[in-house]
Parts: structure tokens; sequence; C-alpha cells
């Protein structure tokens, strides 16, 4: 590992923990349409470090039930927010990790997710139409956690990721759009969960993964664009050999490390830049996937912690790197 | 009129957003940065600016403002939630509120994507005109601030659906449809938001699906020549504007993409053959033209023998650990890399089946 950087944990935590009580009304109003995914990823990323109770428990259940849309049977990403996939899914994890999925009415919700399936196989985010292989990584996540993923055309599903494959092997968010780090791994892992990784060209992929190592370590998301930390930690667990084999895992995990906020805690996109929760969460992710002592085993594919996807009997055959012992 | 209070601000801010502005910009600072020799009426204006139809609006203005309208916005949107279940209450709701605040939601916050739902409703029932929201989108399409935002163009998309919806009577709104017609100011549209915005996904990805929307429009192979010559000085502009964009692998990806919707396209594949070997000659830095390359290559589906040229008498040469003395640059030690890795990835002899994908 790093020779001189360590993970801030009890820094993060707290840069966790502070979030919800931000002063900052404006920075609170122009993310509120967030809420539920900051939240999701503050929690995962509180599992991963071992301090889950770091934020309320009922509190936590409260709020997620107040962004219940009912007239559309989803949730929104905050209250008064129409309901989403993205925050729908967020939703559903954030109850099933503080183990309170008692709270959910499953046959609305997966009614409501259903219902956003196009004739093509993709998902609308909403009823509004707008498509994207995010979204239909969110309905399979979704509808396999609620164990009721053969109600959605997953025949159709897969033939519209593999229609999404681009020649350099990496996936975009819709037919013909460019590869990007964000929608190989939505596309990966949604594969992963329907069993059908045999639609992902390994090699070219790996290739294109393998590329987006820059020499200061950092993984970009496009070719020649910037390192960025929320990139591809994921995807890159996906693949049949693992992380090792495609890119130098200490020169990244050095770089994640490198980001850190070493006075308010947090996780940035890239060194020297303000911190924030997402990056933070995809941060302890990677560091988790690449073995990171003293951290939990992280599931890639949902992106929750393993333990949680393993008892729901979940598990694929994704692989991290052994974890080191502190 | 002087527009101090919050009240005042966005009534003033939401009026000139609704004149459709050619250009807005959310500009540094606060009113009292920017101060033009001012005629009344940019006195009139402040603290925005608005000048030969471009608004410039100053973020400390537009943030301090934001949640004020977002207050304005929750309770409108639950009057309007309110009137539309009960029919009686409806003709008492008053939209301005509601139009107002989520226009100013919208500029500072273009990924709210309840606000743009809110305004996706009142295009539906009416209350807001179709072609009114397309050059409001346009007018925030134009800024740096907002140029990048999925959310926008797809709301874009739909608004253009729903007017086909309105004046033909289809059935299926969620189908985008462009005409030949409308298509020059969508194109003008999508370059200036990739200019202010580079590598702009977004942009790009609506500029492919106007062209996938209208070749879908025509009976398969038989396009008309207008489309076709559209279609053909598509293909040259995009060349062009990778020729002035070398790290621009949107561009690449799009021009390849295009490739494949239009087959017919006069000599395409060697051309783009022609086109990417050259600019990585001159440019054997960047790999995005290292990419475009090989996908020209993989295009052509011909033997190594018709590259012999370009690999031999500049790949391999490049690719050559000792090509590359202790004292080169960073850009040639890319250079070198770059061709290494081209070569071993043709090496793997990776196929691609191009499909025309609509």
């Amino acid at each position: 590992m790093a020779q001189n950087l360590k993970l801030l944990v009890p820094l993060h935590v707290s840069y966790i923990q502070n979030l919800g009580k931000s002063q900052d009304e404006l920075a609170y109003h122009l993310t509120a349409h967030l809420r539920m995914n900051a939240i999701y990823w503050g929690l995962t990323a509180l599992c991963i470090m071992g301090h889950k109770d770091a934020l309320d428990r009922e509190e936590m259940i409260e709020f997620v039930m107040s962004c219940w849309d009912e007239e559309a049977g989803g949730f929104g990403a905050h209250p008064d927010h129409d309901a989403h996939i993205l925050s729908t899914l967020s939703a559903i994890q954030i109850l099933i990790m503080q183990d309170a999925l008692d709270r959910l009415d499953v046959d609305r919700v997966v009614k409501f997710i259903l219902s956003l399936q196009q004739p093509s196989g993709v998902f609308a985010g909403d009823s509004f139409g707008e498509v994207d292989t995010r979204f239909l990584y969110c309905a399979v996540n979704a509808l396999s956690l609620l164990g009721r993923l053969s109600e959605m055309d997953t025949e159709r599903a897969v033939s519209y990721i593999s229609e999404c494959r681009n020649y350099d092997g990496g996936f975009g968010a819709t037919i013909g759009a460019e590869s990007h780090a964000a929608q190989v791994f939505v596309c990966v892992a949604a594969l992963a969960i329907l069993d059908r990784l045999d639609v992902v060209d390994q090699q070219t992929l790996c290739w294109w993964l393998s590329e987006r190592q820059l020499p200061n370590g950092g993984l970009n998301g496009r070719p020649e664009k910037l390192e960025d930390v929320g990139r591809l930690v994921l995807p890159c667990g996906l693949t049949e050999r693992g992380i090792m084999t495609w890119i130098d895992s200490e020169k990244l995990a050095s770089f994640i490390l490198s980001a850190q906020d070493p006075e308010l805690g947090g996780i940035a996109d890239r060194p020297g830049d303000m911190a924030d929760v997402f990056h933070t969460q995809f941060g302890v992710a990677g560091l988790s996937l690449l073995g990171y002592p003293g951290l939990v085993d992280l599931d890639p594919v949902y992106c929750m912690p393993a333990s949680i996807i393993e008892a729901r009997g979940l598990r694929k055959g994704w692989k991290a790197l052994p974890r080191k012992s502190l | 009129m002087s527009s101090n209070s919050a009240p005042e601000r966005m009534e003033l801010l939401a009026m000139l957003l609704d004149r459709c502005p050619t250009t807005v910009e959310v500009i540094p600072g606060d009113a009292t940065s920017w101060s033009p020799d001012s005629t009344d009426q940019e006195l009139h204006y402040r603290p925005f600016l608005f000048i030969d139809g471009n608004l410039g609006v100053p973020q400390k203005v537009l943030y301090a403002l934001y949640p004020y309208a977002v207050n304005v916005f929750n309770t409108s949107r639950k009057a309007f939630i309110s009137s539309r279940d009960a029919p009686q209450a409806s003709s008492r709701f008053k939209p301005t509120d509601l139009l107002a605040s989520s226009s100013i939601i919208v500029l500072a916050n273009p990924s709210h994507q309840t606000a743009l739902n809110v305004r996706k409703r009142l295009v539906r029932d009416g209350t807001i005109d179709s072609e009114n929201e397309l050059r409001f989108t346009s007018s925030l399409l134009s800024s740096q601030h907002c140029a990048k935002y999925g959310e926008l163009w797809y709301h874009r998309r739909w608004t253009f659906a729903v007017r086909q919806q309105l004046d033909f009577g289809e059935c299926s709104c969620s189908s985008f449809y462009i005409s030949l017609a409308s298509l020059r100011q969508e194109l003008a549209l999508v370059s200036r938001a990739c200019e202010l915005y580079p590598r702009n996904y977004f942009a790009w990805m609506h500029r492919l699906l106007c062209f996938r929307s209208l070749i879908r429009s025509h009976p398969i192979g038989v396009l008309p020549n207008e489309l076709g010559q559209t279609l053909q000085d598509e293909i040259d502009d995009t060349k062009r504007w990778i020729e002035r964009h070398v790290s621009d692998y949107s561009a690449v990806h799009y021009l390849v993409g295009l490739s494949q919707l239009f087959p017919q396209a006069q000599g395409s594949k060697w051309g783009l053959y022609h086109h990417s070997t050259s600019l990585v000659r001159a440019y054997p830095s960047h790999e995005t033209l290292w990419m475009y390359t090989y996908a020209a290559c993989l295009m052509l589906e011909t033997h190594d023998e018709d590259f012999g040229e370009f690999l031999e008498g500049f790949v391999r040469p490049l690719a050559q650990p000792n090509s590359v003395n202790v004292s080169a640059d960073d850009d040639s030690i890319m250079g070198s890399r770059h061709a290494q890795r081209f070569l071993a990835r043709r090496e793997l002899g990776l196929r691609w089946e191009f499909e025309v994908r609509c």
C-alpha cells in the first residue's frame, strides 16, 4: 500500500455525519434533487469503513419514507420531488442496509419499475421517457434485490445492452453513444446480475479499461479526459480475471488516498479539489476492492456490503484483491 | 424598476428568460462587479445584464435567489397538483409563480428533474407553448453553465416529440422527430455547446439522435438527394472539427457512428482511413487520433498489406523502444506508447461487426 498515505477513517466518518447538519443553505438546496442518492453513498461508505451506526437509523428510514411518491409508486430524491428510478434504487438499497425492507410496499414499487421498461428493452428514468443504460442497471439491481427479476423482459434488456457495445469494447448511455466509464460499469454490472457476461467482449473491454489508467495512477472516464476517483474501479472488479491483470493497483490506491481532504475529511475527484460524498463513497469502495486493510468487503455488482448480498444469495463471480492485514 | 427584493428579482429574471434570449450566461460575481456604461434601459434590468438579446446573470445573485425560487416552486407545484385532481379548483390556479420559479430553478440547476417535469406537464396541457419551450431550452443550452446536462437535452427532444404529436396527432410521444428544415439550427446549437463545454457527451449524443431520426423517417436505403447531401456535408464538417480539436474523441466516435448510418457516403471508409492516418502522423501524442485510425482500419476489413506503408513506415519505427531517447519530451514518449498499443491491439486480431444501428 501507499507508503506515506493512510485512509483517514475517523475524519471521513465525521465528514459524512456533518453533511446532514450543513448550515450552508445554498448547498443543501442545490443538491436536494440528489439527496436520496447522497444518503445511500454516505451510508455505504460508512458501512465499508465499519461505522454504519454513525448516522441515526430511524431518522434515515423516516427520511426515505418521506420521499415516497404515492401517485407514481416510487421514491423521489427528496420530499415533493417526482419519483425516479435513480432515487428508487437508492431508497431500496438504504432500506435493505438498514434492515427495514418491511417498510416498503414491494408490489407497488415493482409495478413502478416494470412500467419504465421500453419496447427496446432499456428503461426510462421516469414516466417522461428519458432512457439511459444507467436506468436499466437501476431497474435490474432493484428488481434483483427484491427477488422479482423474472418479471421484467430480461432478453430484451440484454439485447439492448449488447447494442450499446462499441467497437472499442466499452458501452454508452444509449445505442450509438460514446463509451464512458459510468456506462461501462452499469452495463457490465447489469449483465452480471442477469448472468449474461457472455455479451461482454472481455478482451477488448479490458484493453479499454487498462487504457484509462494515467501515469499518476488515477483512472479517467474516457480517452484524453482527466483522472477521477469516481471512475472505473468497480468495472475493473467485475472482469473475470479481476483487477490485478489490467491496472496498477498500488498506483491507483495511492491516487485515491492522495485525493483525501486531510483537514475536513471526505475524498475529492482528484487531489486538490473539493471533497464530496459521491467521490468519498467511490474512493472508499475502490480501496476496499483493492484490498486496503481494515475495510469491509464491498460487492461491486450491487455496490453494497458484500455480506448483505451474499445473505440474499445474489453474489456473482467477481474478484477483489485480497485484503491486506493491518 | 428597482429590483432588490427576492420577489422582484425573480419576476424580472423570469421575464427576461421568457424573452428567450439569444444567449444566456451565468457570470462570475454579483451585480456590483458588472457596471456597463449604463443606459437607462440597461439600468432597468439590474442586477441582470441584458444587451442585444444576450442575458448575463451574476452567479451570486442567481444563487441568492435560488432558495426563494425553490420555496415558491414547492408551494405553487402543490397548488398545481391539487388543481389537476379537483377540476373545480383548476380554473383558480394561476401558473405564473410556477412558470417563473421553475425557469429560475432550471437555469441554476439543470439537473432538477422535478422542475423540468413540471414544465413538461405545462407544455402537455398547453399552458406553455411548445415552440416557446424550444426557444427557452435553446437559450439555456447556449450557456456554458447548462450545456452539458443530459436532462436538458432530453427535455428538448421531448418537447419536439410533443410538438409533433400536437401538430400531426402521432401516437408515440416518446419518439423524437426533427425535420430537415429544423436540422441546421439544431446542429448550430450542438456545435456551440461542444465549443463551450468540450467532450460534451450529451450534446454529441443529441446530434447523433437528430440524424438517426432523419434517416429513420425515410424508407430503408432510399434517401432523398437533399438528405444525402446533408449527411455528406455533416461527415465533411465533422472531419474539419476533428482537425481543429485533435483530442476530441467524442467527435471521432460520432464520426464513426455517422459513417455507419450512411454507408453510401462517397468513398467514406478509405476517406476516414486517409484522414485519420494523416492526423496521427501530424499529432502522434494524441490517443484520440490513434483510436480514430484503429476504428478506420477496422471498418475497412482488409488485410494488413493495404496498410503496409502506414504500419511499416510510421507505426513500427515509432513503436521501437529505442526510438525515443532519454531526453525526449512527454509527447514523444506518449507517441511511442500509443504506437506500441496500436500494434498490440491489432495483433490481438480483434474484429468488429459494424452494423447500421437505428
